[in-house]
């Protein structure tokens, strides 16, 4: 059964181990070079939040730019790939092309079958993507110590451990909906279109709520506030400042205290603590976007409103990334047996 | 007496359309059935059913002796070659072999090699350059070679050409006749049959019309040319199954156990096609028993 297995997965498993070995021989070049640069530019005291002399933070910031640009997108279309072309016409092709039929009637039941296939390249997915992703995560090493964005949702997944999760939810996607399509190219479509929803719809909604969040009270400043000019009236608005190594979740106002402050209290305050801003961002008609109040007016603006609101910003912790990523990961994988187990629940019948 | 395959009251049905319907039959071991009926008679769920692809809406199927379950040992003692003889396209005949090997303990090689060796084919080819008859050839060793005690063929040779259908017939009659074996083959080619095949089932829209051994069911029917009566007027040890009345002559197919007496007849030997084609034409058998019970 295992030589069915691997006779019938050779060719993809070849032509993937051809791509993850230009991709190892791109990274080792590349990344040396990398490393090369960053400790010869002495920056390794300092980071994108500061503390580097001007010319060397443009100097690295910008290296390697097309690349940076390109590696952490493609790692994230790993698994999809993986769940598309591994996953998918598992089944779906023997049951397109009716040999099912052949496969199922040897002296070797068809939950074997499937179990052993299922196990044997779904393994395989996982190999390779943890390979992929640790090429990936070493290549972005001096960049994410440099910039201490690892955590931010924009890469998190880009690195680390979770594409071995999207792996195997991919695949085990893939050969989900292969048994209930029963036909390869919707069995990929399916595949991918509902990979992709899963992501977002886990980074968005449930990766916030797995771990208890931290909060910081922060004084008002050009870092984590804004103005917006409408035509109404200026408004206070709240951005999530950035925080080394952590993810900042959201950021709003509340009183001195920690308690919550309603949008009109905000409103009120603003124009009596800052009459002139109101009527200095002189708003374009229609225009909603942040005008930069002219600096030393913003500044004294915020001094005086600090007296009155804090911002709370909620955020995961530097000391969360390796518990997420570990959690995220599991989830994933659990995902992937319960739709396993699904798929021979559903080939028995 | 011993069972190759035994139904009872067996449906299947998809959605709402019954395939199969109230089969009940009883096959002996040892013998080559054949299964006739028209497209859409239920023949492949038949034999779906019977190797465990499918399981049944209703009834109970049983293959030598043990109820269908698709266990291993049981799927080891049932060779199938299914419709259309799915083979890997990108896998070669070694290949094909090797898989064989690796998935059936009771594996033949020896029987295998020699029948590829024989049948001249290149061993390194992929299955899916091959022509249909070598398509059908090489599915067929696949499933004997496994030495299952009963094969069952679903429609071997419909796209096979005349000369590749006879070389097909004669492996599996070779195979027959060297190794003890049951074998259920279907097919809508009853000439085929006729020279393979020592038992005949039919079925019709899903339903079992005929079942029996065919020296059997040639002895018992006879076409009986006459002039022109009603069909109250056969004696009732004649069972009509086919009928056909000019304005002065009646051309009746009757089934019956006894000799014809009556002068007025004369009675002709049928031949399977005959039988076949005449239950193919008769309404389903529970109709039939409304229109009776009337």
């Amino acid at each position: 059964m295992i030589w069915l297995a691997w006779r019938q997965f050779r060719a993809q498993a070849i032509a993937t181990l051809a791509a993850l070995a230009a991709l190892a021989l791109l990274v080792v070049l590349t990344g040396e070079h990398l490393r090369h640069v960053y400790d010869a530019s002495h920056i390794s005291g300092c980071s994108a939040y500061g503390g580097c002399p001007y010319p060397t933070m443009t100097a690295f910031g910008g290296h390697e730019r097309i690349l940076s640009a390109l590696l952490g997108p493609a790692l994230v279309v790993v698994p999809a790939l993986l769940g598309i072309f591994w996953g998918a016409p598992l089944l779906a092709r023997e049951l397109e092309t009716g040999t099912y039929r052949l496969a199922w009637t040897q002296s070797v039941t068809r939950t074997r079958w499937l179990v052993v296939k299922a196990a044997f390249v779904g393994l395989a997915a996982l190999v390779a993507a943890g390979l992929a992703s640790w090429l990936v995560s070493w290549w972005y090493a001096p960049l994410d110590e440099f910039n201490m964005d690892r955590f931010d949702p924009s890469v998190f997944g880009e690195r680390g451990i979770v594409a071995i999760g999207y792996a195997g939810f991919a695949f085990a996607l893939g050969l989900a909906a292969g048994a209930l399509l029963r036909r390869t190219l919707p069995a990929m479509a399916t595949t991918l279109v509902t990979f992709i929803v899963a992501r977002i719809a886990f980074t968005l909604w449930l990766r916030p709520h797995l771990l208890p969040t931290a909060h910081a009270l922060q004084a008002l400043g050009g870092a984590n506030t804004g103005i917006t000019a409408d035509p109404g009236g200026a408004t206070l608005f709240a951005t999530a400042p950035a925080i080394a190594n952590a993810w900042v979740v959201s950021g709003r106002f509340v009183d001195p205290g920690g308690g919550t402050v309603s949008p009109g209290r905000i409103h009120h305050l603003l124009h009596t603590l800052c009459p002139e801003i109101g009527t200095t961002v002189g708003p374009p008609p229609g225009a909603q976007h942040a005008v930069p109040a002219p600096g030393g007016l913003f500044t004294s603006c915020m001094t005086r409103l600090s007296h009155q609101l804090r911002e709370l910003v909620t955020y995961q912790p530097p000391s969360h990334y390796w518990p997420l990523q570990g959690l995220e990961t599991a989830i994933f994988l659990a995902l992937a047996l319960a739709l396993v187990a699904a798929t021979v629940w559903l080939v028995r019948r | 007496m011993s069972t190759a395959l035994a139904t009872e009251r067996l449906g299947m049905r998809y959605g709402r359309r019954w395939a199969l319907q109230g089969c009940t039959v009883e096959l002996p071991t040892g013998r080559v059935a054949g299964l006739v009926g028209p497209n859409g008679a239920g023949k492949t769920t038949l034999l779906h059913l019977a190797v465990g692809l499918l399981k049944p809406t209703a009834g109970s199927i049983a293959v030598l002796g043990e109820p269908v379950v698709a266990r291993a040992e049981q799927l080891a003692r049932v060779g199938f070659l299914a419709q259309e003889t799915p083979l890997y396209g990108s896998l070669s005949i070694a290949d094909h072999l090797h898989f064989g090997a690796a998935l059936n303990p009771h594996w033949d090689a020896a029987l295998a090699e020699a029948r590829i060796e024989r049948l001249g084919l290149d061993r390194s080819q992929r299955a899916g350059t091959l022509s249909g008859g070598q398509r059908a050839q090489l599915a067929l060793t696949l499933a004997v070679a496994k030495r299952p005690e009963l094969l069952v063929l679903d429609e071997p040779v419909a796209s096979l050409d005349p000369l590749a259908r006879r070389e097909f017939l004669q492996s599996l009659m070779e195979f027959t006749a060297e190794h003890e074996v049951s074998v259920v083959l279907s097919s809508h080619l009853i000439a085929d049959l006729e020279r393979v095949c020592d038992y005949l089932i039919l079925l019709a829209e899903g339903r079992l019309q005929l079942a029996g051994d065919v020296d059997e069911l040639l002895a018992s029917h006879r076409r009986l040319i006459g002039p022109r009566r009603a069909p109250s007027r056969i004696p009732a040890s004649q069972q009509v199954i086919e009928e056909t009345h000019t304005e002065r002559q009646s051309t009746l197919l009757v089934r019956t156990d006894e000799a014809i007496l009556d002068p007025a007849w004369t009675v002709q030997e049928v031949s399977l096609e005959d039988i076949v084609l005449a239950y193919m034409g008769r309404p389903a058998p529970d109709a039939e028993l409304t229109r009776s019970d009337r």
